[in-house]
């Protein structure tokens, strides 16, 4: 990489060159995708663009989306899929399939993703199999490495609450919460009584008993963030927290009850969704000051605004589910009707734009940030 | 406080060092100046700096340069120590907001460079170890590669293409996204 510079009367330009090193610094300060382009400058440009320690450090933004499908006949029970972001061209992720995973933990179904890594089930597990199952693990799709987790009292029983934690700015190692439970005589949820964390550290589980008082429910929705993860907690108009130890427990008080939790731009945010059946609403709401705990209504919409009057391509019910919330730019990203239509609806321009067909499975769609950064096995530091 | 405060301005603002360009220029700084670079740092701490600290790769034009940066970053680190022993009423933070303001535009106008004198800049922080610098003149030049065709980066980078057409496709089959 070099510079011709002609000054005054000088016939001679004035080269000046940088080596390597320092071309290395600046690809590592250009979004993933330039990079990827980049490799198509030259040889040496190609072998930079592809140094582990520059891509660990290039910026990444939210690719797309992993989502499945379930197909009626075939090999298969599930199909997974990638939808880039903007809904066009070849999708970043060239092989869904996650074909450098074993076979049977290929056919696994996502439970959880955080910071570009994700949590899975196997579902290949049968009973004479129990034992040695193992059935979840965790995996990359960028290092293209997984990690099998231990089994614990709650990951065997039906239909555990397991959420992942990981901010590789931070730490390279991630959390696994499984949330423990008991049944709870007054509510249709079970109650938390505490958590079994697993840490990548250790490679083990330890017990935390729960701080958040008796008969607290934790919803579906979770996100990690400032190194705690969140839970919204459904009729109690708040979020629950607890840290990446299981020291820390406390409580967010919210203005609603919400339906999905995210991070964007550094700020959690949140959304209540209401109306359901007839016009639907969305209202978005972010936690400007995380220390202060004081929600701001950000914006709010309804279903009649975003499509206008003609919604009948959604059938009786926009049935809407908020997928994700893009990490640096004002976009929801949701699913609506039978066939889950995935869309961005971006706050500013007040704009939907259609992305992808998911289908009528109605499973959730995954977002994907990749991180090239290695997590780092049990015991190594 | 502040006249323990003010007596250490003093001593530092006593030390002086001298920086001499490739073309023997010379050129005196504060030991708060100069300690912005890790390079000179250790060469303090190693106590060889009398008679001045020759700098054989950088020249007096991109050294002034250089100089001028880190004179107004110095003060700025000053500036973060004094706010965070005595100073944390909401005034002191608005004064604080708009000096940053202020170094956010010192920074913008700095980089109104070409770009041969970018680069020289580049190799000169990364030579002295300037972690801000270095961080803020690459970023410049990333900002104005990353929406480039790879033609148009050879182009502008005298960079000769030396990928087989058989390698320029696999990288594109590989890489298809990115395309488009």
């Amino acid at each position: 990489m070099e510079v011709r510079s002609r000054s005054g009367r000088n016939p001679h330009p004035r080269v000046v060159r940088l080596p390597d090193e320092l071309v290395a610094e600046i690809l590592a300060r250009v979004p993933y995708r330039s990079l990827c382009r980049f490799k198509l400058v030259s040889r040496s440009w190609r072998g930079l663009s592809s140094d582990p320690a520059v891509r660990r450090r290039c910026p990444q933004t939210l690719a797309g989306f992993f989502f499945t499908t379930t197909p009626l006949s075939g090999p298969h029970r599930r199909v997974r899929h990638f939808v880039n972001a903007s809904g066009r061209g070849a999708p970043m992720v060239n092989d869904p399939s996650l074909a450098f995973l074993p076979p049977g933990h290929r056919d696994a179904c996502f439970v959880d993703s955080c910071n570009g890594i994700f949590l899975c089930r196997r579902e290949d597990d049968t009973p004479s199999r129990v034992g040695s199952r193992y059935p979840y693990f965790v995996c990359n799709p960028a290092t293209e490495k997984w990690i099998d987790l231990p089994d614990t009292e709650v990951t065997s029983k039906p239909s555990p609450t397991l959420r992942l934690g990981f901010d590789p700015a931070v730490s390279s190692h991630f959390r696994v919460f499984a949330l423990v439970k008991a049944q709870n005589p007054f509510k249709l949820r079970d109650q938390v009584t505490g958590t079994e964390i697993y840490s990548s550290d250790t490679g083990a589980w330890t017990y935390r008993q729960s701080e958040w008082g008796d008969g607290t429910v934790a919803g579906c929705d979770s996100v990690f963030f400032c190194g705690t993860m969140h839970f919204i907690s459904p009729g109690s108009s708040s979020l629950l927290t607890v840290d990446t130890d299981g020291r820390t427990w406390g409580k967010i008080p919210t203005p609603r009850d919400f339906d999905f939790i995210g991070v964007s731009q550094g700020h959690l945010y949140a959304v209540h969704l209401s109306g359901r059946g007839k016009d639907d609403r969305l209202s978005i709401w972010v936690l400007e000051d995380y220390a202060g705990q004081q929600w701001i209504k950000k914006h709010a919409v309804s279903a009649r605004q975003m499509f206008g009057t003609r919604p009948r391509s959604f059938g009786d019910s926009y049935s809407f589910k908020v997928q994700a919330i893009h990490p640096e730019h004002s976009l929801i990203f949701l699913t609506a009707g039978k066939l889950s239509s995935l869309m961005s609806y971006d706050m500013d321009k007040k704009r939907v734009r259609f992305i992808w067909t998911l289908g009528e499975n109605n499973e959730p769609a995954y977002p994907y940030v990749p991180c090239f950064s290695d997590w780092q096995l049990p015991g190594q530091h | 406080m502040a006249s323990a405060g003010s007596g250490d301005e003093k001593a530092a603002a006593a030390a002086m060092i001298t920086l001499i360009s490739s073309d023997n220029e010379k050129f005196e700084v504060t030991e708060a100046t100069a300690t912005l670079s890790q390079t000179i740092r250790h060469m303090i701490e190693d106590g060889c700096t009398d008679g001045g600290v020759p700098l054989p790769n950088v020249t007096s034009k991109i050294l002034a340069r250089v100089i001028e940066y880190c004179k107004k970053h110095a003060t700025a680190a000053a500036g973060e120590e004094g706010s965070s022993s005595s100073f944390s009423d909401a005034a002191f933070l608005e004064v604080d907001r708009a000096f940053l303001e202020e170094l956010e535009e010192f920074d913008d106008a700095f980089l109104e460079v070409d770009r041969a004198t970018l680069f020289d800049l580049i190799l000169a922080a990364n030579y002295l170890d300037i972690k801000g610098l270095l961080n803020l003149t690459c970023q410049k030049v990333a900002d104005s590669v990353k929406g480039k065709t790879p033609e148009q980066i050879r182009e502008m980078y005298n960079i000769v293409n030396d990928l087989t057409p058989e390698e320029e496709a696999e990288i594109r089959r590989e890489t298809q996204w990115a395309f488009e």
